[in-house]
């Protein structure tokens, strides 16, 4: 569903911030990029999403290229940011509205939008309160129910966890697993390791731009993912 | 998906105190500067009629003629336009004088009462829009692009499938149609205000067709400002920055460039005082006087001493003749007898001589008179010439901004632009002629000497002094004049559109 080939990016300033990456994520898939900053995780997604051109390689969404016919390509993927900004003068209903219509979700009813955002957690009085006055948990779970109401087969989120409560977290990542479980693949960014090991069926760790490091579920499920991260990041320093 | 992305663009804009601060600022200036002009436009009307009253009581029938005492006068009475657009009307003459002479003067009495407005500017149509309109133009969109990129939220919008073009144009038609219905709310308020007053008529053809193209041009011009300032927030990467831009584009806009243009159009094409043109007037006039005076001094002279020449002699033969003792005919009586009769003889001669010098000097005056307004209308041309390429030069530069632009389609629509001078010139020049077929072949002659001197007239059939019928340029010649200036906005704001939307098309969104 999601395939990226060879993928390099060097920026006007020379820094090399993507490698020659490749991988690919299936559907029904969740796979997680770990790395530190400026890694190249943020990068990848960037490219993903048509924020910046790739210099080499080819990132693409279900088969459709994303640097050359980016518009086709989003129409498979639904993308969560690290921090969800929204409008802070609309209502939680008004932005979920306009976003769901962006994506090709047309004449949605109130009821429609109040239970996807009760399903990621939000509560009542939330529905109807303007955004200004949302914590950064509460709108972290209305940029998540804006990435679900699109319902597109991939899911591209870049750091979503961060900002969360424990309890909020634990929420996402049921809300992961129902994804997955309904075939969806998703590529989550994140520094947290603890909640990789929980979710992810893959994991890629990448350095200075480079993907050094994929493990299978298998490979890390009774191991410790965290002195796999360190040890990858140490033998790479050396 | 566009009729999306509009809807969200005026629901944000709508919820945006700026936008409030903007709608008020519009709906509180324009009919209240309209109110003004109202009143001002009012009290001018009121002025002329006055004064066209008096001078029809005091001249309308004149007794008798006197030289420099009559001089048929015509009244230019104010625009109703002008009330959107003051221009050059504070400047430009209301009154004409006619003279004998064929040649008219202007004059404006000086308007103290207005010292006021004149300290403080005058707050008509056009000055609302060009500084507070346009203002809020920018300030609606200033931070359409850049100002989303800070709050985070293009990111998002990007992400999902919204070609970027669709989204430029949701924000121009979005923040557009923000400034423009608080525009037309207090333009209807403006409305109703003039309708209220007796002396002013929007239903009027006189009134409603300009009034219509100069809406349609104000409608044009906030989309040059909207469209620039999106431009601008393209360009940027934060609110902050854009807003600094476009605070000093805006200066220079409306402030810089429609003033230092005529200082660099005198620069390029210098072109000498009126003073100092006057003042070559006088001495080519002198200079021309001069030479004719010569020659006419040379003609005396030439007639006197050939009547010298003629006539010493005889004198002096008589003298001899009678008044030298030696001689046989000496008698004083007799030299008394020959001299008167040699005197009637010379004034006979004289008179005579003085019919051929005036059928020589006549000419000459005449000559004198045809040279004289051929040089000085010669100069004048040449001046006018010169002041109209300097003048024209300075427009040319000053179009640079689209404000620029704007004003002078709104002047021109209002009948206060830089044609109306010309027309005042049509009109004062229209009054002359027909006063002289009226009046002063009748009542002055002209003499030899070039100069008028009353003459008695019929006094049971005296002449009545015509009215000036004062007639404004029709709408089609002035829209055909302010074409050039319309086409310059629609090229202008076209070229920040495309700007801004290659400049999107390029925006880093992260």
């Amino acid at each position: 569903m999601i395939e990226i080939k060879e993928l390099t990016k060097r920026y006007e300033d020379g820094v090399l911030a993507l490698d020659h990456v490749s991988y690919t994520i299936q559907p029904g898939e969740i796979f997680c990029l770990l790395g530190a900053n400026g890694a190249g995780k943020t990068t990848t997604v960037n490219i993903l999403l048509d924020f910046i051109q790739p210099t080499e390689g080819q990132a693409s969404i279900n088969g459709h290229d994303c640097t050359k016919f980016p518009l086709e390509a989003k129409k498979y993927v639904s993308y969560v940011s690290e921090n969800v900004q929204l409008y802070g003068m609309f209502t939680a209903r008004q932005n979920l509205r306009f976003f769901a219509e962006l994506g090709g979700k047309k004449k949605l009813t109130n009821q429609i939008l109040d239970d996807a955002m009760r399903s990621v957690g939000l509560p009542e009085k939330a529905l109807t309160m303007r955004l200004k006055h949302f914590s950064k948990g509460m709108r972290q779970k209305l940029g998540i129910a804006i990435a679900l109401i699109k319902d597109p087969p991939a899911i591209i989120m870049d750091e979503p966890t961060s900002g969360l409560d424990p309890k909020s977290a634990k929420e996402f990542l049921d809300q992961l697993d129902k994804l997955r479980e309904q075939g969806k693949a998703i590529l989550m960014t994140t520094h947290d390791i603890f909640r990789a090991k929980m979710i992810a069926d893959r994991v890629g760790i990448m350095k200075q731009g480079r993907l050094v490091a994929m493990r299978e579920r298998a490979n890390f499920k009774h191991a410790d993912l965290e002195e796999i991260y360190m040890q990858e990041m140490q033998a790479d320093s050396a | 998906m566009l009729r999306v992305l509009i809807r969200k663009e005026i629901t944000e804009t709508i919820l945006d105190l700026r936008f409030m601060a903007t709608a008020l600022l519009c709906v509180v200036l324009i009919p209240l500067g309209m109110l003004v002009n109202l009143q001002d436009y009012e009290q001018r009307l009121a002025a002329t009629q006055q004064e066209h009253q008096m001078y029809r009581q005091r001249y309308s029938v004149p007794v008798a003629p006197a030289w420099g005492k009559e001089e048929a006068q015509g009244f230019r009475p104010p625009s109703v336009m002008s009330l959107f657009a003051s221009g050059l009307d504070p400047f430009l003459p209301d009154r004409v004088f006619t003279s004998p002479t064929g040649l008219f003067r202007t004059e404006r009495h000086p308007r103290l009462d207005s010292a006021q407005t004149l300290l403080f500017g005058q707050m008509d149509f056009a000055f609302n829009v060009t500084f507070i309109l346009s203002l809020a133009a920018l300030i609606v969109s200033f931070s359409a692009v850049c100002g989303e990129k800070e709050r985070g939220t293009l990111r998002l919008m990007i992400a999902h499938t919204v070609p970027r073009g669709k989204i430029i144009l949701a924000k121009v038609v979005g923040k557009y149609v923000l400034v423009v219905v608080p525009f037309l709310v207090s333009m209807l308020i403006a409305l109703l205000i003039l309708e209220m007053s007796p002396n002013v008529s929007i239903g009027s053809h006189d009134v409603w067709p300009a009034f219509l193209v100069i809406l349609g041009v104000t409608l044009l011009f906030i989309l040059c400002m909207v469209s620039l300032g999106l431009c601008i927030s393209t360009f940027t990467a934060r609110a902050m920055s854009s807003m600094i831009w476009l605070f000093f584009i805006w200066v220079v806009l409306v402030l810089g460039i429609p003033k230092v243009s005529p200082i660099i159009a005198e620069i390029l094409y210098p072109v000498e005082s009126e003073n100092a043109f006057s003042f070559a007037k006088r001495m080519a006039a002198e200079d021309i006087r001069e030479e004719f005076n010569q020659r006419s001094k040379d003609i005396e002279k030439k007639y006197s001493d050939q009547m010298d020449k003629e006539w010493n002699p005889k004198f002096i033969q008589i003298a001899k003749k009678y008044r030298n003792p030696s001689s046989s005919e000496y008698s004083e009586e007799d030299y008394l007898a020959a001299n008167k009769k040699l005197n009637d003889e010379w004034n006979k001669a004289n008179r005579e001589r003085y019919d051929k010098l005036h059928a020589v000097m006549l000419p000459l005056a005449e000559e004198l008179k045809r040279h004289t307004a051929q040089s000085l209308g010669r100069l004048e041309q040449d001046h006018r010439n010169r002041r109209k390429k300097q003048v024209a030069l300075g427009l040319n530069l000053s179009r640079l901004s689209p404000v620029s632009s704007y004003a002078f389609i709104l002047a021109e629509l209002a009948g206060t632009g830089v044609t109306e001078m010309d027309n005042l010139s049509q009109n004062a020049q229209r009054f002359q002629e027909q006063v002289k077929d009226i009046y002063y072949d009748q009542a002055y002659n002209q003499f030899n000497s070039g100069q008028y001197r009353p003459k008695a007239y019929n006094p049971f059939d005296p002449p009545t002094l015509p009215d000036m019928t004062y007639t404004r340029v029709s709408l089609a010649p002035v829209v055909q004049t302010v074409w050039p200036d319309i086409l310059l906005l629609i090229l202008f704001s076209g070229a920040c559109l495309t700007l801004a939307i290659a400049g999107f098309n390029r925006y880093d969104v992260r």
